[in-house]
């Protein structure tokens, strides 16, 4: 018996669909989102030399979660039903499916662990019989529902997450005369940085000569900075990065600063003032104010966001957002006669919040 | 010595030793969003402490979160902690029909409050942002 071993090899050789297309996060998604639209992913293994005619014994798919989830997902592995497929520059999901599919369904999963699929050797079979099928070619999975409930989504590690920790297939398989079924090539081992991988070439057997050799690097579009003692090849943890173009950050726009008056001796138990920007939008906004009994250099009560009371007198603050302005709003709550300063300081971010 | 990869603002050094100088600095953390979605409530009339909540599918740990609100057909956002100011004097209290009370995370959902003081159900639209862990 022979046995072909694999993981994704490039960040174009998986990727998942939710909402959109998307082959260069750090993990790939299987489940529904919260309106019930599906998410599923696809898995590209390279140089698959797995000679026609060969009996497919075993074969597994495996995933190692990267996120904790406690919830269950059905799915369905169905192979893509071509000869040599593609990588998932673009979703594959409308290429031809196999008929032969596998249930697989997960009550939860655990971060850092890995999930054996059940036995796929249908799904694999199916595609090592087409007639044109020739060793080394590069064979595809894709995930479907199962009847997974809304608001349910597994996630696993892509090679874009960890070239160590995404999906594996497993394939054991008897027969065929084949040379390369004898001598396999080596699967490439993932290595730790790219420049590794590619070193890694020479030392391959003279069966270089019959099997392509491994895939060149895919670039990686995008920009990661790793906190100091991580690996930024190996993480897609947000926790681990400075700095990482999968996710959105807040965009400093501008600080703004105003300081509104009450005399509660004249009977005012409020105030407001505003600063104004010019976005166009409902920008994302914080504020922060600090109250004063008297002029702003008195001793403050205390910073507050939007709460606080002295002896006997409470004290709120509030602001509204507009598309040009932030108002800023100070009251007071109980007896005073006293003069009552608001002093606020808004940062604006350039996020709208396009409500 | 640090290894830095460091964005100075126009105008600033990029030798200078203060972090408000920079766009960006490899030796501060971003604060990433992880999330971000839009929910949509309809409040019932004349009824407090309504809680809505949205599952946030992050379980690997609880998630500050960041949210806004805006009443339909009003122009203006208001937020947690606040009302839908809509009248003011100057010797006037804050005034709204709408106080959003509170957001709030667990390790499986989102909870938004509200209060609605007014006769009529209010439709609120609520932009929110998860943010990575802390």
């Amino acid at each position: 018996m022979s046995q072909y071993s694999q993981r994704v090899s490039t960040g174009l050789d998986d990727g998942y669909y939710a909402g959109e297309w998307i082959n260069n996060g750090s993990s790939v998604g299987i489940g529904k989102n919260y309106l019930g639209g599906v998410v599923y992913s696809a898995f590209r293994f390279n140089n698959v030399n797995i000679p026609p005619g060969a009996t497919i014994t075993s074969a597994y798919l495996k995933l190692k979660a990267s996120d904790n989830t406690g919830s269950e997902v059905a799915f369905k592995i169905h192979g893509i039903d071509e000869d040599d497929t593609a990588n998932f520059s673009s979703d594959p999901n409308g290429r031809s499916k196999t008929t032969a599919s596998v249930n697989w369904t997960l009550a939860s999963v655990t971060a850092e662990t890995e999930y054996t699929s059940p036995d796929i050797k249908t799904v694999i079979q199916e595609i090592i019989d087409r007639g044109s099928w020739s060793s080394g070619n590069d064979l595809g999975l894709i995930s479907a529902d199962n009847g997974t409930s809304n608001d349910r989504i597994d996630r696993f590690y892509a090679y874009d997450g960890s070239s160590t920790k995404c999906a594996l297939l497993e394939i054991n398989y008897t027969g065929s005369s084949s040379s390369a079924s004898v001598s396999p090539s080596p699967s490439p081992t993932p290595s730790a940085s790219k420049s590794l991988s590619i070193s890694s070439s020479p030392s391959l057997s003279p069966s270089l000569s019959i099997s392509p050799s491994p895939s060149p690097v895919e670039p990686f579009f995008g920009l990661k900075i790793a906190k100091s003692g991580y690996n930024v090849l190996e993480t897609g943890d947000p926790t681990k990065l400075i700095f990482s173009s999968d996710y959105g950050t807040l965009k400093y726009f501008e600080k703004l600063t105003t300081t509104v008056e009450l005399d509660a001796n004249a009977g005012d138990i409020a105030c407001q003032g505003s600063v104004t920007h010019d976005l166009g939008y409902y920008p994302y906004v914080e504020v922060f104010v600090r109250v004063y009994i008297g002029s702003p250099g008195n001793q403050p009560f205390e910073y507050c966001p939007f709460a606080g009371s002295g002896a006997t007198v409470a004290y709120n603050a509030n602001y509204k957002i507009t598309k040009t302005a932030i108002t800023l709003y100070g009251e007071i709550v109980g007896m005073s006669t006293s003069t009552w300063s608001f002093e606020f300081i808004v940062f604006v971010f350039k996020n709208d919040l396009t409500l | 010595m640090d290894n830095v990869v460091k964005v100075a603002r126009i105008g600033k050094s990029a030798n200078s030793t203060d972090p408000n100088d920079f766009i960006f600095h490899s030796l501060y953390n971003t604060f990433k969003i992880v999330k971000e979605a839009t929910k949509v409530v309809t409040l019932l009339a004349s009824t407090a402490n309504q809680s809505f909540t949205e599952a946030h599918n992050i379980n690997s740990y609880v998630p500050l979160v960041s949210a806004f609100a805006k009443k339909t057909g009003e122009a203006w956002v208001f937020l947690p902690n606040g009302l839908d100011v809509d009248t003011f004097g100057a010797k006037a209290g804050l005034l709204g029909d709408i106080t959003f009370n509170y957001v709030a995370s667990d390790p499986n959902n989102i909870i938004f409050n509200f209060n609605n003081d007014s006769a009529s159900t209010a439709e609120v639209s609520i932009r929110y942002f998860l943010l990575e862990k802390v």
